[in-house]
């Protein structure tokens, strides 16, 4: 051990890895410290000698910066000095790859509302898993409006100093795909010499200049999937603007400071020693459950609208495409219902999604004719076209921001970038349609982020409230529907029909069967009749309307399988084909998080089997009756004329339950799974 | 001509603009030749200076992209018929086919190679959209070159709709973004996309478009490697066509794969006075089917691959000029070796602790810049004091270990095997990793140091039974398919039954091969508390009334020793009762029909094929009290294939204890097609075998 210490202490002092990089034609890289460039050629000092080239050789020079921030002894720095001499140990965070020994994050708004952001993190490396997560960092940002830095960073192993240098760190494009929409940038970098017990030490800068459009907010989480020593975030708001921040499942014992600085005012977060997130089964997105405070700077919704609105109004043009396009898809309806599901079908489908969010492009919607003639936009384009058809078709709709499920929405905070969503809002008669025109969902239907989400009215009507929420839809409306018919016959061989209707979410997820070519189509409908059993083969089926959102899908498959039964003497033993509860999501015996679903669900089922002449019943499983957790299940068998009759209807009422009703979810869990491992048993009459 | 008479053509620059182009450190670009340069400053012939800080890089001799018309041209006469061809093609090509998401009515590419090595691929193609999938994938245009080497230009790109429509290539609209690397361990940079997304693309419209690939600052002026795939997954293909063509005089070498049927793979050849031309050209080319677990594109669909040299020396000696200069070890690294194996007695200790610590100690991180640093990988000593390297620096620096240890050890060049395998009749740089092989003890023993968690000698499961370069001793070499026992599965099990049907239930599972590392990369890559989850979870998959009482996970941070795991848990009620029958199943024994999904069509056209052999090995121990009597214990079966073998059985051993065993082996990779239903009867009937249950009768129970 102690001479592996000298080694590494031998390493402080050994030549840097660092080096300028000379690529030559011949695809050669020279690594060195470039000494001399002129029209004669390029010198490059390398560890042996001194290498001349002819420009004509060389393809590029890269020089190559380490990224210092100008400190040359950063280990005497108290921070560091402090976590070097008591560098935390595995044995006392046996769950955990690293430690954030102190996440300091410092905003700076300046009078003219730009503003700068500093991230520093400290950390420690405890286990082999934590070195590339511990050493690495992504900065997301808009070119035109933020600029990235980074400031400086290193990791000291024993006391072997590495500063970051180019060779690791990348910009690019994470949209080149995306042509209409590859708006963001990336800069990653990995901090280079990580070990078990390394020290890691990073600062990076982003300068935001001030744009209307896209206002100052943020949203800081103070716990994560690894522990922290010090959690702090600061805030320094000069006068004459004024902060409005939001704690939110924030613990007592946060430190909480404001103070008067020279020219504004400073407010201070701190949370110390919190603990790692552990992965839970359906545990609620990260920004629903950590502490966090969210901040932005004073505005009011009202205000927020009255700037927004001339910019989206101006964005709408009922172009003469989009005029003829809206009369030729109205021009058979009737009624208003029929005129909406046609523009949004359209819309829906011929639109091509676009998946960058709008903070990474842009929060003002492209001009609709734009949209149109592309054919393709993302989630705010697509219902803001949809909204212009809508208007040029007669309707009054509202046009909303949303904001989806997978975060918390803050009333005392009017800010664009709240948002991450947009839809339509119509009347039809009786009805309110909240409408996002995606191609897998009828438009009466909604996906589960988008379900019970919060959203901001821009464009519409002014009488109506600015903010709302979208509704939570009914087990009705979401979930399946199975009927099936089987005969059993005396060598236990199963054959019978299933058919299936869906509606809601469940739809939506059949329906990505549709960009299945035929041939696939049909070898995965094999699959899914061989999921029944390893016997099971598919005779034929069909599947309806998959790419016509104005139809509900209904399935239907003709299954044999052979062997189904297994027989035991007289008895002739099986289960309901397809019943098969697990209570997998129950392992624990307590949750630390809520349990979180997108929607809720139905499934209906009715099944008759058809049994052997030679056979009577033995035994059948009892009805039940479950009820708990915002979870209900009902089963009961029955048998008249040879025939087995199944029911069941299995509803998910809530899409939270709280830890501490997370005992009655398992015990209904529990019961719901092993209810399904039930045997049936017919004995020779 | 009125409409021609407004486009503005701007000035075509020629390929290669010698300026040089320095990229500053703000993103910004400034263009001019460099008179001198310090270590504080750089100066430009026009006398402007900029500190050296500030600069980023400079780029010698890069091609400007040709500037092209400012504005849509008005569709031409020539478009206008081109729009009708292509409908009356679709119309008549589509009555032959239903349900497809796309048709291919022509995909067409022309090679060729200049004398100076330079070379270009113009391609065209003409597809319809038939389903609103393939609007995104077949409706733009992305093409992404080498900055200094390659450029890409987009010479037409029509969208004709079914209305009659028209919309040109609008060159205004054409964008060019440089890519993040999608993966966070990646870094891999030097490219520029060129983006063109074709406005109005519906379904049931036809794309048109036209584009012109130059590689025209190659890196070896003889790596000239033309391929080209004749089948789509999306629809099928009326013609697919490529030519290549090269200088008079030079060779050309190829190799054809999959050619459907009876149709010939011998070219037609034109000369000319300076070019000699090889065209090869299919027609009506159903699409390609989706099966799981199928091999990889080449392997399956018609595919060229071309060279203009015959074997594999050059490539031979191109790489081992690149490695033999890297895997020279500096002073430091020799006594770095040398103290590490120190207390190593054979070269097999001495190879398990490089081994190790390469593994251990190098993280995976991929820095690829340029040619040398993406096919040579760094100078071993650069990556051992970085700590970090991709898969070629690491086998760099385990090669280099080795030597220091006296080991003979060589990199070697692999298609993983859930890639395509190699056509090593045709030299090419087709590979995606790179391993070591070294002679250690009298044996060949492949080595992959760029995991974390392979204790020796062993590798991941995808470098299995693959044909690979390995370049210090020039030859194709292959990595063999472990026996099942080497790469197996054991579990162990004593279940002690309860009177009431409760059962205590306790665990043992070891594993070998690839399996081992698998699963120690599982459990070492979560938390403490998540490890005790899976246990959780993986008894209540047992029953849902099992409980965990404990479990071991060991070694799983060390791997010098064998990765173990261990369980014990309690099921109340684990019997399953009807009346006064007891049913009782196998703890983690049935193999469910979702996890044989390649065998799930009643036919297939292509192999399975799967990562690894397989060996699965169980033993049961049941002790039942005295108001159990025995009814009926599933039958014994033995099955066996031309791949496999299943056996399993139960039987009565002392009084109150029955002992039940079962194996099964799969020594080979990949199924054949034409052995496929044979095989799928024989996985069927094991899988089936695994539902069987233990039935009791309960001797405590009166039934009226």
């Amino acid at each position: 051990m102690r001479k592996l210490f000298i080694f590494f202490l031998s390493l402080s002092t050994a030549p840097s890895a660092m080096a300028d990089i000379l690529y030559l034609n011949n695809g050669d890289e020279i690594n060195g410290t470039v000494t001399k460039l002129d029209a004669a050629g390029v010198s490059i000092q390398t560890a042996e000698k001194v290498q001349v080239y002819s420009k004509n050789d060389i393809l590029k020079i890269q020089f190559v910066k380490e990224y210092t921030g100008g400190k040359s002894d950063p280990a005497a720095e108290p921070d560091i000095k402090g976590l070097l001499s008591n560098l935390p140990k595995a044995d006392s965070y046996p769950n955990d790859g690293y430690i954030n020994w102190l996440t300091d994050t410092r905003f700076d708004i300046h009078k003219d509302k730009s503003y700068s952001v500093t991230i520093r993190n400290l950390r420690s490396v405890l286990r082999e898993r934590g070195k590339s997560p511990a050493s690495f960092e992504v900065i997301n940002y808009l070119p035109e409006l933020e600029k990235p830095e980074i400031e400086y960073a290193f990791s000291i192993t024993y006391s072997s100093l590495t500063w970051l240098n180019d060779i690791s760190v990348m910009e690019g494009s994470a949209f080149v795909g995306y042509p209409s929409y590859d708006r963001s940038k990336t800069m990653k970098f990995a901090i280079p010499n990580v070990q078990i017990g390394s020290a890691l030490d990073f600062s990076y800068r982003i300068d935001t200049r001030y744009d209307p459009q896209y206002p100052f907010f943020s949203n800081n989480a103070f716990r994560f999937f690894e522990p922290t020593q010090i959690s702090r975030l600061t805030v320094t708001v000069p006068d004459g603007l004024k902060l409005v921040y939001k704690e939110l499942n924030m613990p007592d014992n946060r430190a909480f400071s404001k103070k008067d600085v020279a020219g504004g005012t400073s407010y201070t977060w701190e949370l110390l020693d919190m603990p790692s997130y552990k992965e839970e089964p359906n545990m609620p997105p990260f920004f629903r459950h950590t502490p966090q405070v969210m901040l932005s700077l004073e505005d009011s919704w009202a205000g927020l609208r009255g700037r927004f609105e001339p910019l989206l109004k101006g964005k709408i043009a009922i172009t003469p495409e989009i005029a003829a396009k809206t009369n030729e898809l109205i021009k058979d309806k009737t009624s208003e219902v029929e005129k909406i599901e046609a523009l949004y079908n359209w819309v829906a489908r011929e639109i091509k999604h676009q998946p960058v969010g709008m903070d990474l492009y842009s929060y003002v919607p492209k001009n609709t004719g734009e949209i149109f003639n592309a054919k393709a936009g993302n989630s705010l384009d697509k219902p803001f076209l949809l909204y212009a058809m809508l208007s040029a078709a007669g309707f009054k709709p509202d046009f909303a921001y949303i904001k989806t499920k997978d975060s918390l929405f803050e009333a005392s905070q009017p800010n664009i970038k709240q948002f991450n969503f947009a839809e339509t809002i119509v009347e039809a008669g009786s009805k309110t349609l909240f409408l996002y025109p995606e191609d897998n969902y009828r438009y009466n239907e909604l996906p589960g982020y988008l379900q019970e989400a919060s959203g901001l009215r821009l464009l519409g009507a002014a009488d109506r409230p600015l903010l709302f929420t979208n509704p939570l839809f009914d087990t009705a409306l979401e979930g399946t529907e199975e009927n099936n018919a089987f005969t059993l016959d005396k060598d236990g061989n199963l054959s019978g029909t299933l058919t299936m209707r869906l509606k809601g979410n469940s739809q939506a997820d059949w329906r990505e069967l549709k960009d299945y070519k035929k041939e696939d189509l049909d070898k995965s409908m094999e699959q899914y009749a061989h999921n029944l059993h390893p016997q099971a083969v598919l005779k034929r089926y069909t599947l309806e309307n998959l790419s016509d959102l104005s139809k509900d899908v209904n399935y239907s498959m003709s299954v044999g399988i052979k062997d189904y039964a297994m027989k035991a003497g007289k008895y002739m033993i099986f289960k309901i084909p397809g019943l098969n509860y697990s209570a997998s999501d129950t392992g624990q015996t307590e949750r630390e998080l809520p349990m979180f679903w997108y929607s809720r669900s139905r499934s209906l089922g009715t099944i008759t089997i058809k049994l052997p002449e030679n056979f009577k019943v033995y035994y059948i499983p009892k009805k039940i009756r479950l009820v708990g957790a915002g979870q209900k299940y009902f089963a009961d068998y029955l048998v008249r004329n040879d025939t087995l009759f199944f029911s069941e209807e299995l509803r998910r009422e809530s899409t939270e339950i709280p830890a501490a009703d997370y005992p009655q979810y398992k015990g209904f869990k529990e019961a719901l799974a092993r209810y399904s491992e039930n045997w049936i048993v017919l004995e020779t009459k | 001509m009125k409409f021609a008479a407004i486009i503005i053509i701007l000035t075509i620059l020629p390929p290669v603009c010698r300026a040089e182009v320095l990229t500053l450190r703000s993103g910004q670009e400034t263009t001019g030749t460099v008179t001198a340069f310090d270590a504080d400053s750089i100066t430009l012939e026009d006398g402007k200076s900029l500190p050296r800080q500030m600069v980023s890089t400079i780029q010698f001799g890069q091609a400007k992209p040709e500037q092209q018309e400012a504005a849509a041209a008005r569709p031409s006469d020539q478009d206008k018929k081109a729009a009708a061809e292509a409908f009356d093609m679709a119309r008549n090509f589509g009555k032959k086919y239903s349900g497809m998401n796309g048709l291919v009515l022509l995909d067409s590419g022309d090679y060729t190679l200049k004398t100076d090595g330079a070379w270009t691929l113009k391609t065209r193609e003409i597809r319809q959209i038939l389903k609103e999938n393939l609007k995104q994938s077949w409706g733009q245009i992305i093409r992404c070159s080498e900055e200094g080497r390659e450029r890409a230009k987009i010479i037409k790109a029509n969208v004709y709709t079914a209305d009659g429509g028209i919309y040109t290539l609008d060159p205004t609209r054409i964008k060019t973004s440089k890519p993040q690397s999608a993966s966070g361990d990646f870094f891999v940079s030097g490219s520029v996309c060129t983006q063109y997304a074709m406005e109005n693309v519906q379904v049931g419209s036809i794309v048109d478009y036209e584009i012109e690939e130059e590689t025209y600052n190659p890196f070896r002026k003889d790596f000239f490697f033309p391929v080209w795939g004749f089948q789509d997954s999306e629809g099928p293909v009326k013609v697919s066509e490529i030519s290549v063509t090269l200088p008079k005089g030079r060779e050309f070498y190829y190799s054809l794969r999959n050619f459907p049927g009876k149709r010939s793979t011998e070219p037609k050849i034109t000369e000319s006075a300076t070019a000699k031309t090889y065209a090869w050209r299919l027609e009506n080319i159903s699409p390609l089917a989706n099966e799981p677990m199928m091999p990889s594109y080449e392997d399956v669909a018609p595919y060229l691959r071309g060279s203009l040299f015959k074997d594999w020396d050059r490539i031979f000696d191109w790489t081992i000029g690149l490695y033999n200069e890297r895997t020279k070890p500096s002073p430091e690294l020799k006594e770095f070796t040398l103290d590490l194996i120190k207390d190593c007695k054979t070269d097999e200790e001495k190879a398990r602790a490089i081994y190790h610590y390469v593994q251990k100690e190098i993280r995976y991180i991929a820095v690829k810049v340029g040619v040398a640093s993406g096919w040579g990988g760094y100078d071993a000593n650069l990556t051992w004091k970085r700590r970090y390297g991709c898969c070629v620096d690491k086998s760099l620096l385990l090669t280099t270990m080795l030597g220091v240890a006296g080991i003979k050890a060589s990199p070697i060049l692999i298609n993983t095997n859930d890639q395509q395998d190699i056509d090593y009749t045709i030299p090419q740089l087709g590979f995606d990793h790179s391993i070591t092989v070294a002679e250690i003890g009298g044996k060949h023993v492949f080595l992959d140091s760029t995991g974390y968690d392979y204790r020796y000698p062993e590798i991941a499961g995808f470098d299995y039974g693959v044909h690979v370069l390995n370049v210090f001793n020039k030859k194709i070499d292959f990595v063999p398919v472990p026996t099942p026992v080497e790469n197996g599965s054991f579990y162990y099990y004593d279940i002690a039954m309860s009177p009431t049907g409760s059962a205590l239930i306790s665990e043992n599972m070891s594993y070998s091969g690839s399996r081992e590392g698998e699963l120690r990369d599982y459990y070492r890559s979560i938390k403490g508390e998540e490890q005790k989850r899976a246990f959780q979870q993986m008894a209540k998959e047992v029953s849902p009334a099992a409980e965990l009482i404990d479990y071991k996970v060991n070694n799983a941070e060390n791997i010098n020793k064998p990765f173990t795991l261990a369980t014990k848990y309690s099921i109340t009620d684990y019997a399953k009762r009807a009346g006064d029958i007891l049913i009782f199943h196998l703890p983690d024994f049935e193999v469910a029909a979702g996890r044989i999904k390649e065998i799930s069509q009643a036919e297939r056209i292509y192999p399975i094929e799967y990562m690894a052999s397989l060996g699965r090995y169980y033993v049961y121990s049941i002790s039942l009290p005295e108001n159990y009597e025995v009814v009926l214990l599933p039958e014994k079966l033995e099955l066996s294939d031309k791949y496999g073998s299943f056996t399993s059985q139960c039987a009565k051993a002392e009084k109150g204890k029955v002992v039940c065993t079962a194996f099964w082996e799969r020594g080979e990779r990949v199924i054949a097609p034409a052995d496929y239903k044979a095989y799928k009867g024989f996985l069927e009937a094991a899988a089936s075998h695994t539902k069987k249950q233990l039935f009791f009768k309960d001797s405590s129970v009166k039934i009226n």
